[in-house]
């Protein structure tokens, strides 16, 4: 389902990081919007999700207006998210962590054979792993949530070549379903695996949009130079 | 000072006529709930303004109401040597309490629940204490058989000593207010990480409002010895510090007369309805918590609001500024050197042997992506988190182990990443605060003068004409819109005159137009100063316009140092900020 | 050794009604992070059930309906008004829930009266151990106390529900993000605290005598059990109520009542000042 940012405004309390920001991800589109940290990727993720309250604007899922939903209600809605940070329940199991996303024995298993190491790991704590391997888990979870957009934060950050591969291939899959993918990345070679239009972010908004033939490595970095 | 003249003119003709209007027998009542309120101002001012709440402040009303008893029993009631013991126990409690709040605020207890629970439950080993041990304390009987103070009789003359003791404790605390003092107690309460930043030791801070709250209480329980007649463990338990507390939060805890207020009134309607009323301490229990939910400065703050909206509430005289002495801060120079600094929270590493070396003066911006160390690296400077390996010095003055409030006498100065001005206070109250920092020594706390001081770097930021902070003088500091905000936060940090100024995030939420503000008055301040200036930004043009040389942090290491042009070619550092793009 | 097995029996009745009467402010501490100072009061207010039941004459198990209703009522009702505004704001929740415990004591003792009641215990009866007899009623509660207590720890570890709480404990903006309503679930984890100190206070009602005082003492007994035990899990709700209540028997026995009472709490304030994170610590 389309995904409709329309002027939407917040940040930390009144410390607004995005001012009237608009964009919106069609249904089986992915876009990928790249930028130096701190240039506040995470905190449109965080709006869009509902962490974190909009301060103005309207936020809207095919036609349905979201804003009012608290986040566990945009996330049953079909907002699905893998945050950057805390992307794993650090206390629970890897097994635990895949079943919160409601998904079938089925399912789970269906992932692990993407994601070997998370078989081999299953009734391990999730806290145990390295920074990649959560990152592995925090996005298998989010794959087997049923949702029609996914907002993915830095997926691919410390996360070996060969899983950001099966990653993409995952990603591409959700496109195929339909599902507007919303992809924050600094990773290059993802972005010019997966994405269908790339916006750029610095400090204050977007600054350029790429489209599809636009793409290209040297196109993408220059949204990254200091 | 008209107000406060004012104030107490009206509270002493009102306690003078209670006699006059309802006889001995009602004074004696009134008189009762008026020693009961001193002991509520005392909690009230180690809970509205030192920002603690003790729950268990009947341990120094008790511990003055036997002491005072016991001297009683053996002076026969004698003035001078009474009075004596009285002030003695009363500075005894004090010192106690000053110990006490120093012992555990210094240590891991903040000011939330623990230290609360503590005094609770050193009030009921108190009460314990009181009840098996006859020999001392009478036990269950209590103390009597003693004459009152000077042989004054409780439903007489002595009512007039409770007047004085009130007046003087409510003039006492109506003029810790107008003083520096209690401007940094305030600021206590707003905002006490700002506060320490501005160089105050929190701990000692909070061991004198504590000193003082249990000074003011202890005398009230000598007072109570002799109005009573009979000291029993009720004047030391739980139930009594309880109702202080109630008093204090309904009567209001951020006024000195509040706390006498809610005393007297709920104390005397609940002895004189609690037989007739049934659900009268139901209804004073359901106020309570109303008060706690929804009216945080309890009664006292209705009455002021009402005041002010009559035009009859205080009115800050712009009194013209005073020249303020050296700060201590701007004595001190030197680089800023970090070698093979290593901290790790839990089992990670934020910091891994980073070394760095920031020149005496010129501005060092060091960027990087999120969690890279960066924020955690000023926490190392100053103190604020623990390292494990390496040394942090200034101008080869070794840094590492000293507190946060240490730093301003190193001349260091610091803006958080998260706004922390004082909530609450206004403007103005601000930035004397800051004028008050690195400059105070412990006389000038107890003198007015110290608040009108101003110093040339604050005086130059005020007249600038994009700084609107003037015009915003008597505003509450949170209801200033973020831009101006942060640039009150620069203000505060930078009038104690700081050699290195630490900046978090400077223009985090600014539009560009107010960053370009900030960029020519940090500019201005370093040239004039010749400061060093360290900045964490991720506004690369605010990096680009102030750097004279910027540091790349990355997974608690230094990446790479140099000019922006030597940063921007090394390869590195791109690789970073593309995320290892392959 | 009579002796020996008679203070063996006395500690571990105190251990197991210590751990009975603090598990709902451990669950709720655990869970929401919210200091309860009301909890003494929800066990007064379990107490009062059998009270209630032996004066309208219904058989004694009619007290356990009675109790989760009362209780019930009640710990929604203060969830829905006062401490659902509270969460994440420890110092606030602890005062506005004191505030209430003045409220729900001052109530009681309009609605029961202040006098102390007793009611008789619904197992009469001595059960010979070696050559001491020893109540059966305290015995019954104490093997309740652990089975209750395995089976929660059971639940908590096994079951859906344990499993979306411990995700909410552990992430609470990540629980969202899978679908979890934290909101409901913090309101039932709290009303679920208050009826555990509620059907405390009703088992352990024929060993007390019941006033609406009794929370106070209920609530600081179970306190300092979980400061020295460690806030907010099971394995330290046990491991604090074996220290206190063996403590305060330990000393009750060699010494006076006093003592036992005077080391309770100056543990507790050692543990406040030095060790806030109590002896089990969770990774």
């Amino acid at each position: 389902m389309t995904v409709q940012l329309d002027k939407i405004s917040g940040g930390y309390g009144d410390t607004l990081i995005h001012r009237e920001l608009s964009l919106s991800v069609a249904a089986g589109e992915v876009v990928a919007i790249v930028g130096r940290n701190g240039t506040g990727k995470t905190t449109l993720a965080r709006l869009i999700t509902g962490e974190l309250p909009l301060a103005g604007g309207v936020i809207r899922l095919g036609d349905r207006p979201i804003r009012p939903l608290a986040a566990w209600g945009r996330a049953r809605a079909g907002v699905v998210s893998m945050p950057q940070t805390g992307m794993v329940f650090d206390t629970l199991s890897v097994h635990e962590n895949l079943l919160l996303s409601g998904a079938t024995p089925a399912q789970i298993a269906a992932i692990t054979r993407h994601f070997p190491r998370l078989a081999e790991r299953m009734t391990q704590t999730a806290g145990s792993m390295s920074g990649g391997e959560r990152k592995i888990l925090g996005f298998a979870r989010a794959m087997l949530m049923p949702g029609t957009a996914l907002v993915l934060d830095e997926p691919s950050e410390g996360v070996q070549p060969e899983n950001i591969a099966r990653m993409q291939a995952l990603i591409d899959a959700k496109r195929q379903a339909g599902t507007a993918v919303l992809l924050l990345e600094q990773n290059i070679s993802m972005i010019l695996a997966v994405a269908d239009r790339v916006l750029a972010m610095d400090v204050g908004g977007l600054t350029f949009a790429l489209e599809k033939h636009q793409i290209n490595r040297e196109a993408v970095l220059s949204a990254l130079e200091i | 000072m008209g107000s406060i003249v004012g104030v107490n003119l009206a509270l002493l003709a009102a306690l003078l006529l209670v006699p006059v209007l309802g006889g001995a027998f009602f004074a004696w009542q009134i008189g009762l709930f008026l020693i009961y309120g001193i002991a509520a101002q005392g909690v009230g001012f180690a809970w509205g303004r030192g920002g603690f709440l003790p729950l268990g402040n009947a341990l120094f009303f008790g511990l003055g109401a036997y002491s005072a008893a016991a001297v009683l029993r053996v002076t026969d009631g004698a003035l001078l040597v009474n009075l004596l013991a009285m002030l003695i126990t009363a500075l005894a409690c004090g010192a106690l309490a000053f110990g006490l709040a120093v012992l555990l605020f210094r240590g891991r207890i903040g000011s939330g629940p623990g230290f609360s629970l503590v005094t609770l439950a050193l009030v009921l080993i108190a009460g314990q204490i009181a009840e098996t041990t006859p020999a001392l304390t009478g036990g269950f009987n209590g103390l009597s058989g003693y004459a009152p103070l000077a042989g004054l009789d409780p439903f007489g003359a002595f009512y007039y000593v409770i007047v004085a003791l009130v007046m003087l404790v409510s003039c006492g605390f109506l003029l810790i207010d107008r003083l520096p003092a209690g401007l940094i107690l305030r600021g206590l309460v707003a905002q006490e990480g700002r506060l320490e930043l501005l160089g105050f030791a929190l701990h000692r801070v909070k061991g004198w409002a504590f000193a003082v709250s249990a000074f003011v209480t202890s005398l009230a329980g000598a007072l109570y010895a002799s109005h009573q007649g009979i000291v029993t463990p009720q004047a030391i338990g739980f139930a009594l510090s309880a109702e202080l507390v109630i008093w204090a939060a309904v009567g209001g805890r951020m006024s000195p007369l509040g706390p006498l207020l809610g005393a007297v009134v709920i104390g005397w309607a609940s002895a004189t309805l609690r037989d007739t009323v049934a659900w009268w301490e139901v209804a004073v229990a359901a106020v309570f918590l109303l008060v706690i939910l929804f009216l945080p400065g309890g009664a006292m703050d209705l009455v002021n609001r009402a005041l002010h909206r009559l035009g009859l509430g205080p009115r800050p005289k712009a009194l013209p500024p005073l020249a303020a002495p050296a700060s201590r801060a701007s004595t001190a120079t030197g680089a800023l050197e970090l070698s093979d600094v290593g901290l790790s929270a839990g089992t990670v590493t934020i910091l891994d042997g980073l070394s760095l070396r920031a020149a005496p003066q010129g501005v060092l911006c060091v960027i990087g992506p999120n969690g890279a160390g960066k924020t955690t690296m000023l926490n190392a400077i100053t103190g604020r988190m623990p390292t494990q390996k390496g040394v942090v010095s200034l101008g080869g003055r070794r840094l590492t182990g000293r507190a946060p409030h240490q730093m301003l006498a190193q001349g260091i100065a610091r803006k958080m990443q998260v706004p922390t001005v004082f909530a609450g206070l206004t403007v103005a109250q601000n930035l004397q605060l800051a004028m008050l920092a690195g400059r105070l020594n412990w006389r000038d706390a107890l003198r007015p003068a110290p608040l009108r001081w101003q110093g040339d770097t604050l005086a130059a930021l005020l007249d600038d004409p994009d700084v609107p902070l003037a015009a915003a003088w008597l505003k509450s500091a949170e209801h200033l819109p973020q831009g101006h905000r942060q640039l009150l936060e620069l203000a505060l940090t930078l009038a104690p005159d700081p050699r290195l100024v630490l900046l978090d995030e400077p223009a985090a939420g600014m539009s560009p137009a107010e960053t370009q503000i900030m960029v020519r008055l940090i500019r201005a301040y370093q040239q004039r100063s010749g400061a060093a200036v360290l900045i964490i930004e991720h506004d690369m043009a605010l990096v680009e316009a102030l750097a004279s040389e910027v540091a790349v942090l990355h997974q608690g290491r230094v990446l790479a140092q140099g000019t922006l042009a030597v940063i921007r070619a090394d390869p590195q550092v791109t690789a970073v900020y593309a995320g290892g793009h392959k | 050794m009579d002796t020996l097995v008679l203070f063996t029996l006395n500690a571990t009745w105190q251990i197991a009604a210590l751990a009975l009467m603090a598990l709902g402010l451990a669950l709720v501490f655990g869970l929401l992070r919210i200091m309860n100072m009301a909890h003494g009061e929800f066990v007064m207010l379990g107490a009062y059930a059998p009270v209630l039941a032996a004066q309208l004459g219904l058989p004694a198990l009619a007290a356990v309906p009675i109790c989760l209703m009362m209780v019930g009522l009640t710990a929604w009702l203060v969830e829905r008004l006062v401490v659902r505004h509270l969460y994440a704001r420890m110092f606030d929740s602890l005062l506005a829930t004191w505030a209430l415990s003045i409220l729900m004591r001052k109530g009681a003792e309009l609605v029961f009266g202040r006098q102390f009641r007793n009611v008789a215990s619904p197992l009469d009866g001595v059960t010979q151990i070696g050559a001491i007899g020893y109540p059966s009623y305290r015995l019954a509660v104490i093997a309740l106390v652990l089975a209750g207590g395995l089976g929660l720890w059971l639940w908590y570890r096994r079951s859906a529900t344990g499993l979306r709480l411990k995700a909410m404990v552990d992430n609470p903006a990540l629980a969202q993000a899978v679908g979890i309503n934290t909101a409901r679930l913090s309101a039932m984890a709290f009303v679920s605290g208050c009826l555990m100190a509620g059907l405390a206070g009703m088992l352990l009602a024929p060993t007390l005598s019941i006033s609406p005082g009794m929370g106070l003492d209920a609530l600081i007994r179970s306190f300092f059990a979980l400061i020295v035990g460690g806030l907010g899990s099971l394995e330290g709700l046990a491991l604090g109520a074996s220290v206190i209540g063996g403590l305060q028997s330990g000393l009750s026995a060699a010494f006076t009542q006093t003592a036992g009472y005077l080391g309770v709490l100056s543990l507790a304030i050692l543990f406040l000042w030095r060790y806030p994170d109590g002896l089990y610590r969770r990774r």
